[in-house]
């Protein structure tokens, strides 16, 4: 039986699994790119995340004491991580080295000193935050002339980079949507080419239980093979491209668990799930 | 009890040809029944109710008291695969061939067995057209189109005939063989329902006659 409703899917239908085969492999192929430049961005924020503070110079300022307090204050910000305090003498400690040996014979140790700042390093709960903590901290510079701000010079890249991944996120789920209509619609195509045929096979008796299997075996090989090829041509493009920029690494890591979980889910959701639920919801109105 | 039953029905096409009005008629098993009148009188359309390929407007049909709304799917395609549906656009799949045409029938109806293929040559013989067993449906005549539609329908035996204009496109000689393979269905005690305006088929006295004109039922002998 299987033999004859195969040839009555296929004869008809043979383009539309070319199509599908086609679509699927670039589709899937511009899938893990988008992927793979969303998890890099991602990664790349994150080794920032931790690293770009802005500072907050406090100049002439003897009292320890008030600075633990503006420190503390600052800290209660809910865009604020930490505060990490740097005491002029630690700073005088690290910056010995590049001093100019004249300097350091001219004046005296605490002559230097007095003019080192007090360095707190406020950390943002996130890079999205760091606007909002800057314009706050800045009119803390407003009222006291001897404080300073300082920017990470690269801030503004970062900044736009978590954009960026915003955008990604955005368009990885058009994507998605995008393949589901594609193969809802390609599946009603197929359906109403073959309606009068399906429905002779209901009235001699048959269900639809078995063209819904064949679809969904011919439409799920059709995948896997696309899958198959587009998924070599990435790993192929996307070594290099990690090879070439030490910034990027190959995605996924077949080394780590939950690289693995999230591509067997990938792969899971697009090759059968999504097939699957299109194929019975095309099939809806067929039941006669 | 009556094998299939209409109470009362209307078929409506979208959006308002009242195509039956108000139809009640008891089918009983071992009938020969015979639906006639002009053509557009709605003969194909109360047969499209019965193996529900069209559903009423209103009213209600029954298969043994169980009515057809409340047929879930399986019992559904049971009640089919004891029907044999001579359609009158014959139905069948074009890409296939003649034999593959009956094959699946018979499957379907779960009467396909081991000597089966010489059964489906047999009825192929009968019919003259054995020779054209391997050739694609689509590539036959539209009388032998509708031979490989009857034999399909005939072969598997079934409890309940359906034949919607069996003889339009045959000679006389083929009219001749489904009549005499009628009556001996009829004899066995299989219950017929026949679709026509043929005058031959008409005057040979099979069974009871009923009329339709303009979707209604106008008599019933
Ligand atoms: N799917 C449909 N949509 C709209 N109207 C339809 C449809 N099928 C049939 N009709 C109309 O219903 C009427 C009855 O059609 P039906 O096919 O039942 O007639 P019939 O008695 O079988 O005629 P014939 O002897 O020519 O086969 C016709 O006037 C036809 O135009
Ligand atoms: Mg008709």
């Amino acid at each position: 039986m299987f033999r004859y409703l195969s040839k009555i899917e296929l004869k008809q239908s043979i383009f539309y699994y070319l199509f599908l085969f086609l679509f699927f492999f670039f589709w899937n192929f511009f899938s893990l790119f988008i992927f793979f430049f969303y998890l890099n961005i991602q990664n790349i924020l994150q080794s920032y995340e931790d690293k770009v503070p802005i500072n907050m110079l406090i100049f002439y300022e003897n009292n320890p004491l008030n600075i633990l307090n503006l420190s503390s204050e600052i800290d209660k910000n809910i865009y604020v991580k930490k505060v990490i305090i740097i005491s002029p003498e630690e700073l005088l400690e690290k910056s010995k080295n590049d001093l100019p040996p004249e300097i350091l014979k001219i004046f005296s140790k605490d002559e230097i000193k007095s003019q080192f700042p007090y360095i707190l390093k406020i950390y943002p709960t996130s890079i999205k935050d760091y606007p909002a903590l800057r314009d706050q901290l800045n009119l803390l510079t407003k009222a006291n002339p001897n404080i300073e701000i300082l920017e990470p010079g690269f801030f503004k890249l970062i900044y736009f980079a978590y954009f960026f991944k915003l955008g990604f996120l955005i368009l990885a789920i058009t994507w998605f949507l995008f393949y589901l209509i594609f193969l809802y619609f390609l599946n009603t195509l197929i359906n109403s080419y073959l309606k009068n045929q399906t429905q002779i096979f209901l009235l001699l008796g048959g269900t639809l239980k078995k063209f819904k299997f064949l679809r969904f075996l011919f439409v799920g090989l059709i995948l896997i093979t696309a899958f198959v090829y587009s998924a070599l041509v990435y790993f192929y493009i996307s070594d290099s491209i990690s090879s070439i920029i030490p910034l990027f690494k190959p995605y996924p890591n077949f080394s780590k668990i939950n690289h693995l979980l999230y591509f067997g889910t990938y792969i899971f959701l697009t090759v059968f799930f999504f097939p699957w639920l299109t194929i019975i919801m095309s099939y809806r109105k067929h039941e006669i | 009890m009556a094998l299939i039953t209409l109470q009362n029905v209307s078929k409506i096409y979208p959006p308002f040809f009242k195509a039956l009005i108000n139809i009640n008629l008891q089918i009983y098993k071992g009938d020969f029944i015979i639906l006639t009148g002009p053509t557009g009188a709605g003969k194909t359309t109360l047969l499209k109710l019965i193996y529900k390929e069209e559903k009423p407007t209103s009213g209600e049909l029954f298969y043994q008291n169980i009515p057809y709304s409340k047929l879930k799917p399986k019992e559904l395609s049971f009640l089919r695969q004891n029907l044999g549906i001579i359609f009158q656009d014959y139905k069948l799949f074009p890409e296939l061939t003649v034999y593959e045409n009956i094959k699946i029938s018979l499957i379907l109806s779960k009467k396909f067995f081991k000597d089966a293929k010489l059964l489906i040559y047999e009825y192929l013989e009968r019919f003259n057209i054995s020779q054209k067993a391997q050739k694609k449906v689509k590539e036959l005549s539209g009388g032998e189109q509708q031979k490989v539609g009857i034999i399909r329908a005939i072969i598997r035996d079934p409890e309940i005939l359906i034949a919607d204009e069996p003889t339009g496109n045959l000679d006389p000689v083929s009219i001749n063989e489904i009549l005499s393979i009628l009556k001996d269905f009829n004899k066995e005690g299989k219950t017929i329902i026949l679709a026509t305006h043929d005058p031959i088929i008409l005057n040979q006295n099979l069974g009871k006659i009923v009329k339709l004109n303009k979707g209604e039922l106008v008599e019933d002998v």
